[in-house]
């Protein structure tokens, strides 16, 4: 069963000067309850767009996402989880207080809420950081937290956009590893933006590549790699093969980016 | 410290050359030094009433002018030790400081958020606000004499006027600098409106509240002050225009030391409540740069 069904959907952005700008066109995708997507992509693709689309921060032009199965709207009584680019903590909250907010605006008692903070912050491996204020932490730990955050309420899908793309490469790889095991352990659906490869082929089930001008989906590629997939294995034939053939397909549908003004013109 | 302390050894080379920081340089300790203002300021002050007293025993100046130092603080401590003047004067002005500093911050903070959320109360509103505070205010205290009377009201509305710009421009500018994704979080959450404000909104303007505050507690005593000084029978800048009128100069001086006095605990009251209520603001917190 679908937990995400992504029908028909098309955004188009008021841009500057009058013109209308197409960021996505005639979308849909199919996303099982438990699977972890990746939307991959060049900048431009508007994969941030169709992520926030299914987030409900945008509304689509044309089409409609549906939830689990039904409306949206009906179906929405527990908000998805959403972790953004920047750990988007309150820095008046301690790092507890800011993983309670969600169970806080949903009517959760206090004891409760003690408890699933304590559970959430040692499941991303930050069990002593409970009292710290958000500038204490380091990037990596506040991204963490962020997750912790978005898990809090348990919801049923999890939306990632781009969380690590601010993060150095090892600590990158490091809290790549870190979402594998915590996925592993809840299985949530997870919709995941990067425009990193390797992000791509080391976390997904499937990728699914967009291309631009307008967005739309370019191809879908399962990754049948073996699960816990272990840094190892990204030196693997397999692995890179995969990163290896999604490249090009990026670099054909930049090619395309490339060429498409020059016919217009 | 030494380099044989066995606890802290200092970091060595791989050629064993020992590696130390560089001692702090002479403004590097003084710049780091909490107590610094400590020792300044008195030294400053002292240095000061010492030129003072200098100039006025060498130009031999009429102590209508300029009294000595030791003249005026003597008055300053009959002042301060006379239950009149603080009765009828210090608590008269910081009875209409607060009342002001009250409907500015209702009014500023109010307006200033509305400002700051909605950009088309904006456009219409921003001219009549900008209006009020280019009119040079010193020419309503007349106004609000006429409708208000010689009392107090008209000097509330005078620091009121003074005030709630400061808290007004800077509460816009809190609302609006609260960061998208912020508002992101708080749509994914299905927050409502009410729980948007109380939670996201209002939290992340404090400090810049704090900052008009900082502002405005400074215009409401001018405003107050200035208010009695054109027209009032009661406060501190009534009884500087009494003082003067009397040509009591050494108790003109000690008024005005008593009114930077008096400036400077409200400002003190406004810096202390930041500790309280935004301890986690980088302002707050203890500067972690060497």
């Amino acid at each position: 069963m679908s937990a995400i069904k992504v029908e028909g959907v098309s955004k188009v952005f008021a841009g500057a000067g009058g013109q209308s700008m197409v960021a996505l066109s005639d979308v849909s995708l199919d996303i099982a309850d438990g699977e972890f997507v990746v939307l991959l992509g060049p900048s431009g693709c508007g994969k941030t767009t169709l992520l926030r689309i299914i987030g409900q921060l945008e509304s689509p032009t044309v089409g409609r996402v549906r939830l689990d199965h039904g409306e949206r709207q009906e179906n929405a009584d527990r908000p998805l989880g959403f972790v953004f680019q920047e750990a988007t903590l309150m820095p008046w909250r301690s790092t507890g207080a800011n993983v309670a907010l969600p169970l806080e605006m949903a009517g959760v008692g206090r004891r409760e809420r003690t408890e699933k903070v304590r559970e959430m912050l040692s499941l991303v491996g930050l069990p002593d950081a409970e009292n710290k204020l958000p500038h204490q932490l380091s990037g990596g730990m506040r991204q963490r937290v962020s997750i912790a955050r978005a898990l809090a309420h348990d919801p049923q899908v999890l939306l990632m956009d781009e969380p690590f793309g601010a993060l150095d490469a090892q600590t990158r790889d490091m809290m790549n590893a870190e979402l594998q095991r915590i996925w592993l352990e809840n299985r949530k659906t997870v919709v995941f933006v990067t425009h990193s490869v390797s992000e791509a082929v080391f976390l997904a089930d499937r990728i699914v590549m967009l291309g631009t001008k307008p967005g739309h989906i370019h191809s879908i590629t399962e990754v049948t790699l073996p699960r816990p997939r272990t840094l190892a294995m990204t030196e693997s034939a397999e692995f890179r093969a995969l990163a290896t053939e999604l490249r090009r397909q990026i670099g054909e549908v930049q090619q395309d980016n490339d060429i498409r003004p020059a016919v217009s013109a | 410290m030494t380099t044989t302390d066995q606890r802290h050894p200092a970091p060595t080379t791989s050629s064993g050359q020992q590696l130390r920081p560089p001692p702090p340089t002479l403004s590097q300790r003084l710049r780091n030094n909490r107590w610094l203002s400590f020792y300044t300021s008195p030294l400053l002050i002292a240095l000061f009433l010492v030129a003072w007293k200098v100039y006025v025993e060498v130009t031999d100046l009429s102590r209508f002018v300029l009294p000595a130092p030791e003249a005026v603080f003597k008055s300053f401590i009959e002042q301060i030790t006379d239950p009149f003047v603080w009765q009828t004067h210090i608590w008269t002005t910081f009875y209409e400081v607060m009342m002001g500093l009250a409907l500015a911050i209702v009014l500023g903070v109010g307006l200033g958020l509305m400002i700051g959320k909605s950009p088309l109360f904006d456009r219409i509103a921003r001219p009549f606000i900008v209006a009020t505070q280019v009119v040079p205010k010193v020419a309503l205290v007349p106004l609000f004499i006429l409708w208000l009377g010689f009392g107090p009201s008209s000097k509330v509305v005078m620091a009121a006027l003074l005030a709630f710009f400061p808290l007004l421009i800077n509460t816009s500018f809190g609302v609006r600098s609260v960061p998208g994704s912020m508002h992101d979080l708080m749509t994914t959450l299905k927050a409502s409106r009410w729980e948007r404000f109380w939670r996201a909104d209002l939290p992340y303007t404090m400090p810049f509240i704090l900052a008009g505050m900082e502002l405005a507690v400074v215009q409401a005593t001018i405003g107050a002050i200035v208010g009695e000084y054109l027209g009032g029978d009661k406060g501190l800048g009534r009884y500087a225009v009494n003082l003067q009128n009397g040509l009591q100069v050494d108790k003109l001086f000690g008024a005005i030391l008593i009114m930077a006095l008096f400036g400077f605990t409200l400002y003190s009251v406004v810096t202390g409540a930041r500790r309280l209520l935004i301890p986690w603001h980088e302002s707050v917190q203890p500067r972690r740069t060497p």
